[in-house]
């Protein structure tokens, strides 16, 4: 949420403006005001005392002018002692409103008159302060006091001295008038200061009005293109990458500008890149599974019936691991190229047109998809999935090796087979699961009965977890007897799985289940720890020499610390290595013998003896055999099977295990099943025998009471040679 | 108008006042009967005369109409000597004065007094002598030696009623020429104070030893401050004399003497006079002299006589 209101640039850059304009010319007006007072003091100051020597003078020469006209005017009162004409001067010239005092008096300075009507000062001597002189010049005296003014003008008659007037004036008028100028000034003064300051409101308010225009106007300008900036800036945050609006300015805002729309084009190009990076697979340049997914789900909301094909590679994993990530990367190309070109030419020569829309994607790995869309039509994806099949069986040519790979392909059609997206997957996916069980090189359309087959093992993996803590599991044994004398010498473990509902389920049906959950781990070292606990147990009831044979799976035979774990757990338990016999199948170890050649060597080094298991069931050759330091095979099942009808497979297991001789390896001959058969590859060298017929799979504790039964020396059973092949 | 026409003619007679003086107006003698009265008075001051005597003039003048009478004029004489002269030439025919002065124009034989005059609503006053409140003089007799002092020679009451009272009494009268002066012991030393206010103000400060003032003056407050007054006594007071007259001349139509005379009689109970009368001095009403304004009359008229016998060269 926006705050309600913010101090934007633009408010904050007028308000500065605004700020210094108010501050200069309240500092100019009370500069010009002060001005105005200290030069208005000084007028009052020099205009006042002007006046008040001004008028000061006027009164001076008013009391002269006065008290001559007195004196000339009482002259002959004076002499004839006119009371009357004396009380009229005398009371006009009071009456005036400036004259405090006038007298008229004798030579010994006498007051003869006042200008009150019964002259109550008559005979009364006249101050000093008057001016009364006793022997006076004819010049007036005239004398200046604070508040008035003191004249005395004596009259001489024919040159005798015979009095005079005195006049006293106020000089209240004077300091009325100076007052009265000083009010008047500060009056003029103070409605100056009020007119100046009234200008100076209205210049101030006219700079206030002007500057928060321009100060709107500036703010505007730099704001503006700054916030379109950042409302761009938001947009882009939300994902929108419309081109930015020009600013159209020269300046460092428009450098900003500029800079902001180089940013927002990469941006955009990064964008479109992660883009295509999220929806297309970086090595073939595929759409990848989110893209599949978003066109299966597409096509699954539009209702348009379409085909998937789930196509997985087989034998990649030999290439990337014989010649490198590198080749492996190259061969996923070069195989991505020829799946899209052969996809295309499947569906333009499909006869019906209705494959509207087909698109190849990777999955991850060596997994890839084909959505045609437009028809369910099996025929259509047969076609398409067989073309894909040839193109793919032909050679690559990766770094001048000529590679040979093929592809299972399961097919999956919607609605028929899924009404969403990650069902149809899921279905695909299993289909092609099926094909690849089914031989590889084929194409498998989904069927209901392999989703339950998968769910089933996926029902086994959870229950996996729960044996193993539950102890479900058990190890069982089958004897291997030595072909020679007959005698039990060894025995295989066998793990078997006691199921709560299905009963007992045998290692091969769980073991891929196991590998695949990771439980292969736990289940691995819970075997080898039974077995130890068993080997144990057997000494202890006099039981020894009997060695056991454990089988490691692919998984696990591709960890190179397993044979020192193994020797250690051993040793702990007090047994050597050589009362155990590692098995590995013949195909794991022939195919990816690369790989795991380094670990054979070392569980070799620990003093272990290696069996290859199954041989003769896969591409196995001596050849490749000469390499593994193994010290024999065990023959498989299948060969002794053949063997009773088929004369050809005797001869070849005659060869093989003259060739076995030759190649100083020893052999175990599995599935033994008669006397007969016995004999014969005991005639033959095989050194080893092993088969229900000779010895059944048993608990320890049983496989200790079959040996105390079946072995009257408490240590080997007779060969049943009494019993019939 | 009349009046206007009138105003203008005196108005010409003012201005030509010096050839009307040495020539006759008409060459008419007494008994004939003119179409113009001429109405006098003598002062200095002729705008204020002309102010009171006209309404009245105008208002006699329009009574005389039936005798054939156009206009009353009004003359402001110098003095009396001219007044006299103007009375005696018969060029002056009603004159309005003061007891003393009517004496002196009657002595003449030029003119004679025609009624009393009710001058200011007063129909007559008297003379009042003083001296300071803590004089030793306690009569008259102690004013020998002593100063005195008078109004002017022209006054009834302030001067020429007092004096003969004090000759007549034996005191030999000497004028002082001014206060200044030191008096003689064996006559009564009279000095001329010029105002009343001066005769009282100089009894006051005892620069004289005692003043003669009108009863009418005593008791103005402006000439007598009553401050001054309470710090004087009154030692002698005078018989009452009439306090202004209407005189005609002697040689005047009798008919228009009887015209004016009758006019003045009646002009307090014409409402027509009032206000003629109020501007005239604040004249009440004219009246038959009583017996003792005669008296008083013929005493003045024997100081005058005794007085022009006694005129002498001062010591």
């Amino acid at each position: 949420m926006k705050p309600r209101w913010r101090f934007d640039l633009r408010t904050r850059y007028s308000v500065q403006i605004m700020l210094v304009i108010l501050t200069s010319m309240i500092g100019l007006s009370l500069l010009s005001v002060w001005q105005l007072r200290t030069t208005a003091s000084q007028v009052e100051t020099v205009t006042s005392s002007a006046l008040q020597s001004h008028l000061e003078q006027q009164v001076r020469e008013r009391g002269l002018v006065m008290s001559e006209f007195l004196a000339q005017n009482l002259t002959n009162a004076l002499l004839g002692l006119d009371l009357h004409r004396m009380r009229d001067e005398l009371a006009t010239t009071i009456a005036q409103r400036d004259v405090m005092f006038a007298y008229l008096y004798d030579e010994q300075g006498r007051i003869i008159h006042d200008g009150s009507p019964a002259i109550e000062t008559y005979g009364e001597q006249l101050a000093d302060t008057l001016g009364w002189q006793v022997n006076p010049g004819p010049a007036p005296q005239t004398r200046m006091t604070k508040t008035a003014l003191h004249v005395a003008r004596p009259i001489f008659v024919a040159d005798e001295y015979r009095g005079g007037v005195a006049v006293v004036l106020s000089l209240e008028v004077v300091a009325a008038e100076t007052a009265g100028l000083r009010h008047a000034l500060d009056d003029l003064a103070q409605k100056q200061l009020r007119k100046e300051l009234l200008y100076a409101s209205i210049v101030m308010l006219l700079f206030l009005l002007g500057g928060a225009l321009l100060a709107l106007v500036t703010g505007r300008r730099l704001a503006s293109p700054i916030r379109d900036l950042a409302n761009q800036a938001r947009r882009l945050g939300e994902g929108n990458f419309d081109p930015v609006v020009s600013i159209g300015r020269n300046d460092e805002i428009g450098d900003l500008a500029s800079a902001f729309r180089a940013m927002q084009d990469n941006l955009a190009n990064s964008q479109q890149a992660i883009q295509h990076l999220a929806f297309h697979d970086a090595l073939t340049g595929l759409p990848n599974r989110a893209q599949l997914v978003a066109d299966l789900e597409n096509m699954c909301a539009e209702a348009r019936a379409g085909s998937l094909l789930f196509i997985d590679l087989d034998d990649f994993k030999p290439v990337n691991d014989s010649l490198g990530h590198e080749a492996g990367d190259a061969l996923l190309a070069a195989t991505a190229a020829r799946l899209r070109d052969s996809v295309k030419m499947a569906v333009a020569a499909l006869e019906s047109e209705e494959v509207d829309e087909f698109s190849v994607a990777r999955l991850g790995g060596d997994e890839f998809t084909v959505l045609l869309q437009g028809t369910a039509d099996r025929q259509a994806a047969t076609s398409v999935a067989n073309q894909i099949l040839d193109a793919l069986g032909q050679p690559f040519n990766i770094r001048g090796h000529e590679i040979f790979i093929g592809a299972s392909i399961g097919i999956a059609g919607f609605p028929d087979d899924g009404d969403d997206a990650e069902a149809l997957f899921a279905r695909a996916d299993v289909a092609m699961y099926q094909a690849k069980h089914n031989g590889k090189q084929a194409v498998c359309f989904y069927q209901p009965y392999m989703l339950d087959e998968t769910r089933s093992k996926l029902f086994l993996m959870n229950d996996l977890r729960g044996a193993l803590d539950r102890n479900d599991l058990t190890v069982h044994y089958q004897p291997i007897l030595a072909a020679t004398s007959g005698n039990v010498v060894g025995a295989e473990a066998l793990v078997r799985w006691n199921h709560p509902q299905r009963g007992l389920i045998k290692a091969a049906e769980f073991i891929d289940v196991a590998e695949k959950s990771g439980e292969i781990e736990r289940l691995g070292r819970w075997a080898l720890e039974q077995v130890c606990n068993d080997l144990a147990a057997w000494r202890e009831s006099g039981l020894e020499g009997l060695f056991v044979s454990i089988n490691i799976s692919s998984r696990q035979l591709l960890r190179a610390d397993l044979p020192d774990l193994v020797a250690g757990m051993l040793s702990r338990w007090g047994h050597l290595p050589g009362d155990l016999r590692i098995e590995a199948s013949e195909h794991r170890v022939l195919t990816q013998l690369d790989e795991v050649a380094g670990v054979l060597r070392k569980w070799n080094a620990a003093g272990f003896e290696l069996w290859i298991d199954h041989f003769g069931s896969g591409a196995a050759s001596f050849v490749n055999l000469r390499q593994v330091p193994a010290r024999g095979i065990k023959l498989d099942p299948q060969f002794l099977k053949d063997m009773s009808s088929d004369d050809r497979t005797r001869k070849f297991v005659g060869a093989v295990l003259d060739m076995a001789r030759t190649m100083n390896l020893e052999v175990c001959a599995v599935g033994v099943s008669s006397s007969a058969q016995a004999q014969w590859l005991s005639e033959r060298g095989c050194r080893y025998l092993q088969g229900r017929w000779l010895g059944p799979e048993l608990s320890a504790r049983d496989l200790l009471q079959y040996l105390a039964e079946d072995m009257p020396d408490k240590r080997y059973v007779q060969l049943p040679d009494s019993r019939a092949i | 108008m009349f009046n206007r026409l009138s105003t203008i003619c005196w108005v010409t007679l003012i201005a030509g006042l010096a050839l009307l003086t040495t020539r006759p107006l008409l060459a008419a003698g007494a008994d004939t009967i003119r179409d113009t009265v001429v109405m006098a008075a003598v002062g200095d001051d002729p705008q204020r005369h002309l102010n009171a005597m006209k309404p009245l003039a105008e208002y006699v003048g329009s009574k005389l109409a039936k005798l054939g009478i156009e206009n009353v004029d009004i003359l402001i004489a110098q003095n009396r000597d001219q007044l006299v002269r103007l009375l005696r030439d018969g060029r002056v025919d009603w004159v309005t004065e003061t007891a003393y002065s009517a004496a002196v124009l009657e002595e003449t034989g030029a003119a004679e007094i025609l009624l009393r005059k009710w001058k200011h609503g007063v129909a007559s006053y008297h003379s009042m002598l003083f001296v300071h409140r803590d004089s030793a003089i306690a009569s008259a007799t102690g004013l020998q030696g002593k100063k005195l002092a008078f109004q002017h020679p022209g006054s009834t009451t302030g001067y020429f009623v007092p004096r003969s009272e004090l000759e007549k009494n034996g005191f030999r009268m000497v004028e002082l020429r001014s206060v200044r002066h030191t008096p003689l012991p064996e006559a009564v030393n009279y000095i001329f104070s010029g105002s009343e206010y001066n005769s009282a103000l100089w009894v006051h400060k005892g620069l004289v030893d005692a003043a003669v003032l009108s009863n009418l003056d005593w008791q103005n407050e402006t000439l007598v401050p009553t401050v001054v007054k309470s710090d004087l006594r009154v030692l002698y007071t005078s018989a009452p004399i009439p306090r202004a007259l209407e005189m005609v001349r002697s040689s005047l139509d009798p008919r228009i003497k009887a015209a004016i005379r009758e006019a003045l009689l009646n002009a307090a109970a014409d409402p027509d006079a009032s206000a003629a009368l109020t501007a005239y001095h604040g004249t009440l009403k004219f009246d038959e002299l009583d017996r003792a304004s005669i008296d008083v009359l013929a005493q003045i008229r024997d100081s005058l006589n005794s007085r022009r016998i006694a005129r002498e060269p001062a010591p």
